[in-house]
């Protein structure tokens, strides 16, 4: 067959493209369940019109204390308030027992990162949204899936495999942080995030 | 369908082609990355709730205030404390590195015991009931027969509370010493203390109001008392219009940063500081009141008389200009002369400490406000008649039993200084320390002590301090179940040699005892931490409320008397003029020898534990020097057919011992500037002390200075 090597070429690139695109990520990440869901929307909506830090609080010293403890929950979740499963094993495995709640951390960065949410939050101003997107109306939480080798969430990368974020929120390496610092002047050393 | 070999290969060739075009590479290379990050052996910080605790540092008697930020409970950071009373905010490398050392390779985690003595010496494991058991009998020996030895404590940061409890151990022992080990106290107002024993009131330097220092080569920025104060006064000379002058042998980083260095040769600062003295009597600076309190003054007159800038220049290397403009400049400026403490070459001889002491009582400096300031001893209700004596005015041969406590000061001395005072059969030495340093090779019996921040510990006035003050370490991790405090020690040991209770059965209670004598004396003010409040003594409700201020990181200052009050003082004091005959000609010194000088930063000499991340400061940057390097003038190399980074022999009349090279301009000709450092690097088994390194080298003379020793070297 007179174009059979080119054939096979270009069945080569293709097979790669496809494993590549297609079955590389189904075998680079894993799914692991969060152990029981959440649902930002209904604290944030217009039935209880919470804001971000009345959970995500700071502490005394301007630092993040980043996800709330079950003591924060047992404010208002003592008893069960609804009939949902949900609340349920709140209550039941969780606030009663006075056990934390194991999360999955979707932003967790390795030891060398420093990110203080104090500085961008309250001297640079930027909202919540703006680097979490839409999270705080979600009505579940995302999947969460890890990188079997990293040891790090999806998120960290980004939804998409290629890097290319499809959203501007998407993504929490490095490359984001000097480009958001670039675009607004502002200096970066190591030592400003790598302590 | 056949499959060709080369058909094979196009189908790879277009699969890697392909992958090229897919994330696989980029993104396997960037996982495999911080693969390597996450490796089960890498330590990793702790998760949790982040906190902060205000404590203070206790590896020297610097007494710095410290900011911890902890993870899940466990110290991760540490900082100083800006607005801080003592500190001003500042932390040395040591301290910002502090909370590593609980985890040094050489810490000790059980008792061990020498057998055998020397280089023969052997570790062995111990328990503290066999330590314990081993030393009863030798006690009670003591007490039957004084005659064949006593016991003494060293006692390395004196006017602590557990200071009082070795002085009431010892004191319950027929012939028992409580001694203060060298670099303990600063020497020049310890020789100050002995030409003014009439004065009333601990020395300090007023350094805060002073317009000039004179410093004989005291490390003001390198570590001196409280690093954060020296640092802090001379950062802001700008505004305050404070100069320094440094008369020194060699460029040290305080030399580089004076107003005024004064290159002088080592061995020859009694010599400038009589010339000065001179001058000062010539010209008439001195205040006419000194003539008539000063019993000496006549005898210091007559014998200045013979050190004439002019004559003396070329003996100790400094222009007769510059002695002059020197003393003129001192005189007409509230001023302060000082020798501080060389880390690791200790004080001067007697005769130089008493020369540089006496500018202070020539120019009327003592008790004067910007000069030495005579302020009141931390309150403290009764303490131990027991004296406190310096470790050279022990006997030799005197020792039979030697406990050494373990909280550093920061400087180091020959182990020969012990070695000499110990009875003839070798005593019995123990020692109360977290690690295994090179003074554990005198030990006999090695006790763990809980290491900085594993346990609650007191911080008082910082030696050179112009105020008493107090303030808490208080523990940032748990210390190990086998580390045993100095309090716990004593009263095990007293108990099992029948001797009478100490009075108190934990550190915390003898703590509290001293916040309730603070409060009872309704003097000084409580800082919160941070800076953030200022509560005077006497306005607090109650003790409860001093103590849970301490507790929380604050600290407590006396108040400073703004009163002065000059105390009768003699220039000379014991010693006879005679002492300087030498020092009025040109030192004459054996053809080819040079004088060895040992040099070291405070704390990072070889009795103390260094932080392997210090490596940076040691190794990466050369901002230090490593231990076992010699430091010389490329000109004296030269004459010596030696280069850098040569290994060389250098010999003194104690021994010998290899060493590196480094050619450096700041060190004076014939000088050898000796590192007496440490090895953060160190792989060595744990169970091997390092040694002593040129430090052993270092003469000892009669009255305990080991500062020059002549010496010699020769390609290794």
């Amino acid at each position: 067959m007179r174009f059979k090597g080119l054939i096979l070429f270009l069945l080569g690139v293709l097979a790669s493209l496809a494993i590549g695109w297609f079955a590389f990520p189904a075998a680079l990440y894993r799914t692991e369940a969060q152990p029981m869901q959440f649902n930002h929307a209904i604290h944030t909506g217009e039935q209880n019109g919470m804001t971000c830090d009345m959970c995500h609080e700071y502490m005394e010293n301007g630092s993040f204390k980043g996800i709330p403890t079950i003591a924060k929950c047992a404010e208002c979740h003592s008893a069960t308030i609804g009939s949902s499963e949900t609340e349920k094993v709140l209550v039941e495995q969780f606030v009663t027992p006075q056990k934390e709640i194991p999360w999955k951390v979707y932003s967790r960065q390795p030891d060398n990162a420093y990110f203080p949410h104090a500085t961008h939050v309250k001297r640079a101003e930027i909202k919540c949204e703006v680097c979490h997107g839409p999270h705080g109306s979600s009505t579940a939480l995302p999947v969460y899936q890890v990188n079997r080798i990293s040891g790090y969430s999806r998120d960290i990368w980004g939804r998409n495999i290629s890097g290319i974020p499809s959203h501007p929120w998407e993504g929490m390496k490095m490359d984001r942080c000097v480009r958001c610092h670039a675009e607004r002047q502002r200096d970066d050393s190591c030592l400003d995030c790598h302590k | 369908m056949n499959i060709t070999r080369r058909e094979l290969l196009t189908f790879a060739g277009g699969s890697i082609l392909g992958a090229l075009f897919t994330p696989v590479p980029w993104k396997l290379l960037d996982d495999s990355a911080i693969w390597t990050q996450n490796w089960s052996l890498i330590p990793g910080l702790p998760r949790g709730p982040e906190t902060f605790t205000f404590t203070g540092c206790t590896l020297c008697p610097g007494g710095c205030a410290i900011k911890a930020r902890r993870v899940n409970g466990l110290p991760v950071s540490l900082v100083g404390v800006t607005g801080h009373p003592v500190s001003n905010g500042f932390l040395c490398p040591m301290g910002i590195a502090g909370h590593h050392l609980a985890y040094h390779p050489l810490r000790l985690r059980r008792p061990w015991a020498f057998t055998g003595k020397g280089t023969d010496s052997l570790l062995t494991p111990s328990t503290l009931e066999e330590v314990i058991s081993n030393l009863a009998p030798i006690v009670k020996d003591i007490q039957s027969s004084p005659t064949k030895g006593t016991v003494a404590v060293l006692d390395q940061r004196p006017d602590r509370v557990v200071s009082d409890v070795y002085r009431r151990f010892v004191s319950n022992i027929p012939g028992g010493m409580y001694a203060l080990a060298p670099g303990s106290e600063d020497p020049t107002l310890t020789a100050l203390r002995s030409l003014c024993k009439t004065a009333e009131g601990k020395l300090g330097y007023d350094l805060e109001n002073t317009e000039v220092i004179l410093s004989f080569g005291a490390p003001l920025l390198d570590g001196w008392s409280c690093p954060g104060r020296a640092v802090h006064l001379l950062q802001n000379r700008i505004h305050s219009g404070l100069r320094l002058i440094q008369a020194e042998g060699v460029q040290s980083r305080t030399a580089l940063q004076a107003d005024t260095w004064l290159p002088l040769i080592p061995g020859t600062e009694a010599v400038l500081a009589l010339a000065i003295g001179n001058v000062l009597i010539r010209e008439r600076l001195v205040p006419s009141k000194i003539e008539k309190t000063s019993a000496d003054f006549q005898t210091y007159k007559k014998l200045v008389a013979k050190f004439q800038p002019e004559t003396v220049a070329d003996i100790c290397g400094i222009p007769a200009s510059a002695i002059s403009e020197t003393a003129r400049t001192i005189a007409s400026h509230s001023s302060v002369v000082m020798s501080g403490y060389n880390p690791a070459g200790g004080p001067f001889d007697a005769a130089t400490e008493t020369a540089i002491a006496g500018l202070n009582a020539l120019l009327g400096n003592i008790g004067r406000i910007g000069g030495i300031s005579l302020h009141r001893p931390l309150p403290s209700g009764p303490v131990s008649t027991s004296p406190a004596i310096a470790l050279t005015e022990i006997p030799d041969h005197s020792v039979r039993l030697l406990l050494i406590d373990g909280a550093e000061s920061g400087h180091t001395y020959p182990s020969s200084l012990l070695r000499r005072k110990l009875t003839a059969d070798g005593g019995t030495v123990v020692m109360l320390s977290p690690y295994l340093s090179s003074r554990s090779a005198l030990a006999d019996f090695l006790v763990p002590s809980p290491a900085a921040f594993e346990s609650l510990e007191e911080i008082s006035t910082p030696p050179g301090a112009h105020r008493a003050s107090f303030a808490l370490s208080l523990p940032l991790m748990k210390q190990p179940d086998t580390a045993v405090d100095a309090v716990t020690f004593l009263s095990k040991l007293a108990g099992a040699a029948g001797l009478p209770s100490l009075g108190a059965e934990s550190m915390e209670s003898f703590l509290k005892q001293r916040a309730h004598d603070i409060w009872l004396s309704k003097r000084g003010t409580l800082t919160a931490p941070a800076g953030t409040s200022v509560t005077p003594t006497a306005e607090m409700a109650g003790e409860e409320q001093l103590w849970k201020g301490l507790s929380e990181g604050g600290c407590w200052v006396d108040d400073v008397e703004a009163k002065e009050a000059i105390p009768q003082s003699m220039l000379l004091g014991t010693l006879t003029p005679d002492r300087f005959d030498g020092a009025s000609s040109p030192a004459q010194h054996a053809t080819g020898t040079m004088r060895l000088i040992p040099h070291g930063w405070r704390n990072a000499t070889t009795t103390a534990s260094v932080a392997p991340v210090l490596s940076k400061l040691f190794q990466e940057s050369h901002l230090r020097s490593l231990g076992g390097r010699v430091h010389i003038n490329p000109a004296t190399l030269a004459a010596n057919a030696l280069s850098d980074a040569d290994i060389v022999k250098v010999t003194t009349q104690s021994g010998s011992m290899t060493a590196q090279v480094v050619a450096d301009h700041t060190v004076i000709p014939g000088v050898i500037h000796a590192v007496v450092g440490p090895s953060p690097n160190n792989t060595a088994p744990t169970n091997q002390p390092e040694g002593e390194g040129l430090l052993g080298l270092c003469v000892v003379r009669d009255d305990g200075s080991w500062r020059i020793t002549e010496a010699s070297i020769a390609r290794a």
